[in-house]
């Protein structure tokens, strides 16, 4: 009898129990209100790489004329310092949070620190490795734009011949996509050989230094294949330097002095990602979501490049192409 | 209530309690985050949609190219309704689509090599290219498939790898037995996926090739 008795209590806890954790897990996504105050906080990398400035820029300014205050900060590619930030901006009980992010793994427990204070963070440019804590993650599709990049490079390579490859910062997980994107293509070409690479932090002047090595080290390179904009371009400017003729150069970003690049012969192709597009769109589910607390779209969006070649690169003007 | 009862209630509260506290709950599907094992597949994926889903799901879907390109006159974009832009209205657009024309010419030498056709009863200026790899542009037939979505994956590789994996299944189960390097002058029929591009050719990656003679 104190047997029975004492299972019949356990199971009826443990159903209580039961019930109680599996009504939680049933619970609809939290609805986040903001901190309080009328401000959003724009949160980039440096302003230095013409992509982040756009992008900054673009997102401040739809959020001023939607009757926000705008702080725009960066956290210059530090997980510690895109910490502080979002502290800084929970402190200033922020409306949301719209972050290019530092990372994908190191940007979690940042966005979970707004989350539980109740403020929404919208994250561009770059995702992260979970779902659920971010009210959206719009992001270009690097991997279809490295991947037409390639598909352009590999022609004008004609198959074959001797490369080197600038990789972006790797706590950017887009130096990552970007790679495999380059390389899911290239790869399949047995007389393609990558010669070289080098580490140049998305950065034009280290990009320069690190090319001038190549150059020296590797007297048939070809072709470069760059992680961004910025280092092809510092690319070009070293094989120019060399007293190179023009090699096939490709990248990812669409910036306007990689434009002028393309249209001068010195770069090959490059991929657009719609920057200006996705800070706009951000900033206004932003403002959808405090209004009515869903965004009408998955938290995950995918917006494709555009690849530039010589024969569109007029139209291209501050990441964004003109019909 | 009797002090027994209540001994023995408060007793299994603390059994209970004790087993939640000494136990981690792991959500479905986020093993890994405890094990540190990686479990995605994408080759399982496609296995799957491919066992399962795959020849019902683009014999139903496909429209036929010519129709398609007629009605469109030039522009695609006139019947986006009729095709897969998963990325929404700034995404690329691609279509599932079914014909049949001659293959006039075969380029198995390139990697990304492909079949000429002049497609039956067409008089369109468009470019037809089936696409016979080994090296696959784009990602038209995974973008077409609508019961796989990026929102799924962790990341764009992820994404990316599934794509990959559809172009094996399709190098393996289509291009290979159909030896391709014998189908100059042919006629064949085919049901494949396109993604709408800048210039006038069609980049057709087959989901089905058959010789019809």
């Amino acid at each position: 009898m104190k047997v029975s008795k004492f299972c019949a209590a356990v199971a009826m806890v443990c159903a209580c129990g039961m019930f109680a954790s599996s009504a939680g897990a049933a619970d609809a996504p939290k609805r986040l209100t903001g901190g309080g105050s009328n401000i959003i906080y724009v949160i980039t990398p440096s302003h230095s790489n013409p992509f982040f400035k756009t992008e900054a820029e673009v997102a401040s300014q739809t959020a001023r004329d939607l009757g926000y205050d705008v702080k725009m900060v960066s956290h210059d590619d530090s997980p510690v310092k895109q910490a502080e930030l979002f502290e800084t901006a929970i402190s200033d009980k922020a409306a949301a949070i719209v972050c290019d992010n530092a990372g994908a793994d190191a940007t979690l427990a940042a966005v979970k620190r707004a989350y539980d204070n109740n403020i929404p963070t919208f994250l561009i440019d770059r995702e992260i490795n979970e779902q659920g804590i971010a009210i959206a993650q719009i992001v270009a599709n690097n991997y279809q734009g490295a991947k037409g990049a390639a598909e352009v490079f590999v022609e004008a390579m004609e198959e074959e011949g001797e490369y080197a490859e600038l990789y972006g910062l790797d706590s950017d997980t887009n130096a990552k996509t970007r790679s495999t994107a380059f390389h899911e293509v290239i790869d399949q070409y047995p007389n393609m050989k990558r010669v070289a690479v080098q580490t140049a932090n998305w950065d034009q002047n280290l990009a320069y230094s690190k090319m001038e090595t190549i150059l020296q080290t590797n007297p048939n390179l070809k072709g470069v294949i760059s992680g961004n904009d910025n280092m092809a371009v510092g690319a070009a400017a070293a094989i120019k330097a060399a007293g190179k003729g023009p090699l096939k150069i490709i990248a990812v970003d669409g910036s306007n002095d990689a434009r002028d690049e393309i249209l001068g012969g010195t770069m090959t192709a490059t991929a657009m990602q719609p920057a200006a597009a996705i800070a706009k769109v951000a900033v206004e589910q932003a403002d959808k979501y405090l209004k009515t607390g869903s965004t009408g779209q998955p938290e995950k969006q995918l917006m494709d490049c555009v690849i530039i070649t010589k024969d569109n690169a007029k139209k291209l003007n501050n990441f964004a192409l003109s019909e | 209530m009797s002090k027994r009862n209540i001994i023995i209630a408060a007793l299994a509260a603390v059994f209970v309690i004790y087993a939640f506290a000494s136990s981690t709950i792991v959500k479905e599907g986020h093993e890994s985050d405890l094990t540190g094992e990686v479990s995605f597949d994408p080759a399982t994926v496609v296995n799957n949609f491919w066992e399962q889903n795959a020849k019902t799901y683009f014999e139903k879907k496909a429209v036929d190219v010519n129709d398609l390109l007629n009605t469109a006159k030039g522009n695609l974009k006139s019947v986006a309704e009729r095709g897969y832009a998963p990325n929404g209205e700034s995404g690329a657009l691609s279509f599932i689509v079914k014909g049949q024309g001659t293959v006039t010419e075969v380029k198995d030498k390139l990697r990304s090599g492909y079949l000429l056709l002049e497609p039956d009863d067409y008089k369109g200026e468009e470019t037809f290219r089936i696409q016979i790899g080994p090296v696959y542009k784009g990602s038209a037939v995974r973008d077409t498939i609508d019961l796989i979505s990026y929102k799924d994956y962790t990341n764009q590789i992820e994404w990316a790898q599934v794509s990959v994996a559809l172009h094996e299944k399709i190098q393996n189960g289509i291009i290979t037995p159909a030896n391709v390097s014998s189908l100059l002058g042919k006629k064949i029929k085919y049901i494949g996926c396109f993604t709408v591009g800048s210039d006038k050719v069609l980049r057709i990656t087959p989901v089905e090739l058959t010789v019809v003679e």
